[in-house]
């Protein structure tokens, strides 16, 4: 028969099991912790020694006390944080090593440096989405402030264009530029008397005959002229509390619109319109009359406005 | 010592030394052997309150603390393998022992069973008759002593307890040789 050195060694620890000895003379777990303390007296140690020889199971169990003493005598010295953490790793480990991949992963994310880990890269994926927000709400205020920009220059532009669709809609654009700068603008103007004022009678048009009102009016101003008076002639002898007028141009547009129009005597009402108001083009004045809760028009006047 | 000041005492130490017990039997009582660990804290945490009701000096409470524990421990692996629970048992003892596992892998033959029996008497006969230094020194090392730890056991010097092994074991061979058992040397 043939064994080797590793068989022999089973074989022995086999032989000298509690459980194939048949004998209860192992010494106590108390007698046992004594042993690895070194606190038994030399009769005492010299049985236990014995003892050790004969018995595979107390050779194992005092192994693992002697190994626990050192580790523990070694451990002694180093801070409590790593008692700790040897204690929670071990814990955890040995838990998961005889279970599946759901218990091994909870496992590892019960042990400290796992949690450490974890806390460093939430804290950093804060920061890079907090910069992120940051950096977009940057750019979402510069271009809302880019297209406020383009909204105001567009609305000028309207307003600009506008104008100058009221002129002659034959005008270039160049010749509409020179005429509104041509146009008395400036307050000296404004404040001087004005001689060789022009006054326009104008005959009203049929009020619900539509946007083309009565017979158109043609006015030729100079270019000099801040103002022109119409005289707005009605028919018949209305008998309203208020009057108010409204300016459009031809494409429907509104100018000006006010109340406060009287009826003079003669049965008709005055106004002095100023050239700035009316570029070059083409208008329609309509004459409305309010007596509570009426409110209807009176009479509609068509007038072409021209500047020499 | 009054219940109040007994409890303070006891939370305080189990505060202190909590994590050294449960270290202790995580190392002790691995997984394989189906030990409850949180059965066996509770056992350990039970022994100190007894004993600090019952107005012992403890003067190193770590030490005390961690004596509770391994014997505990101890008591729980014997009463494991003194219920038979073969399954474990055999779990335990791989784990303990490496070299069992050669035999279950070998599926030995009902003959080689026998001779295996037979082998294990004359070791320990022949082991029996040797001076006691050789006997306690052979004798470990079969535990699965090395060197250094027969040396911690005993007192011996390191050197002196590597030799008395190799010389016990070269004796122990030659004494199986003469009865028909040939040991290979690792």
């Amino acid at each position: 028969m043939r064994l080797t050195e590793a068989e022999l060694s089973e074989l022995y620890r086999a032989e000298t099991a509690r459980s194939a000895r048949q004998v209860k003379d192992c010494p106590s777990a108390g007698a046992m912790t004594r042993a690895a303390a070194g606190e038994l007296s030399e009769d005492e140690h010299a049985r236990w020694v014995d003892h050790l020889v004969t018995c595979s199971d107390c050779a194992a169990e005092f192994q693992l006390l002697r190994a626990l003493d050192s580790w523990d005598a070694a451990s002694a010295t180093a801070p409590a944080m790593w008692n700790e953490l040897a204690s929670t790793e071990i814990q955890a480990r040995s838990d998961a090593a005889r279970k599946g991949w759901w218990p091994r992963f909870s496992a590892q994310m019960r042990l400290p440096a796992f949690g450490y880990a974890m806390g460093a890269a939430l804290l950093v994926s804060g920061l890079l989405v907090g910069w992120w927000v940051f950096s977009l709400r940057r750019e979402n205020q510069r271009l809302a402030a880019q297209v406020n920009e383009q909204r105001i220059a567009m609305e000028k532009l309207a307003a600009k264009s506008d104008v100058i669709d009221t002129t002659d809609p034959n005008l270039s654009s160049g010749l509409r530029e020179v005429q509104i700068a041509n146009l008395p603008t400036t307050g000296t103007q404004l404040s001087k008397p004005e001689l060789n004022v022009r006054i326009i009678d104008l005959e009203p048009g049929a009020a619900n005959r539509g946007e083309s009102g009565g017979a158109l009016k043609r006015v030729i101003l100079s270019k000099g002229a801040s103002f022109f008076t119409c005289v707005l002639n009605v028919t018949g002898q209305p008998s309203f509390t208020n009057y108010s007028l409204k300016i459009t141009n031809q494409r429907g547009q509104t100018m000006w619109q006010g109340a406060g129009l009287r009826k003079s005597p003669d049965n008709t009402f005055t106004l002095a319109l100023p050239s700035r108001l009316l570029p070059a083009g083409r208008y329609q004045l309509k004459l409305y009359g309010t007596k509570p809760p009426q409110h209807e028009p009176v009479a509609v006047y068509a007038v072409q406005v021209q500047y020499k | 010592m009054e219940s109040v000041e007994v409890e303070e005492r006891f939370r305080a130490l189990m505060k202190e030394y909590g994590n050294l017990v449960r270290w202790i039997i995580a190392q002790m009582c691995p997984p394989s052997l189906g030990i409850s660990r949180e059965d066996l804290e509770q056992e350990v945490q039970l022994k100190l309150w007894r004993a600090l009701h019952s107005e012992r000096e403890i003067a190193n409470p770590k030490s005390y603390v961690g004596r509770i524990a391994q014997t505990a421990a101890i008591d729980a692996r014997r009463r494991v393998k003194t219920r038979s629970e073969e399954p474990l048992l055999d779990a335990a003892m791989d784990a303990e022992h490496p070299g069992r596992e050669l035999r279950d892998e070998r599926m030995i033959s009902p003959e080689r069973h026998a001779q295996q029996e037979q082998a294990k008497g004359m070791i320990k006969t022949e082991l029996r008759e040797f001076p006691k230094e050789s006997r306690i020194a052979v004798g470990l090392h079969l535990q699965g002593y090395g060197a250094r730890q027969i040396a911690d056991v005993t007192g011996w010097t390191e050197p002196k307890a590597r030799n008395l092994v190799y010389r016990g074991m070269r004796n122990l061979r030659e004494k199986l040789s003469e009865k028909g058992i040939d040991c290979e040397t690792d």
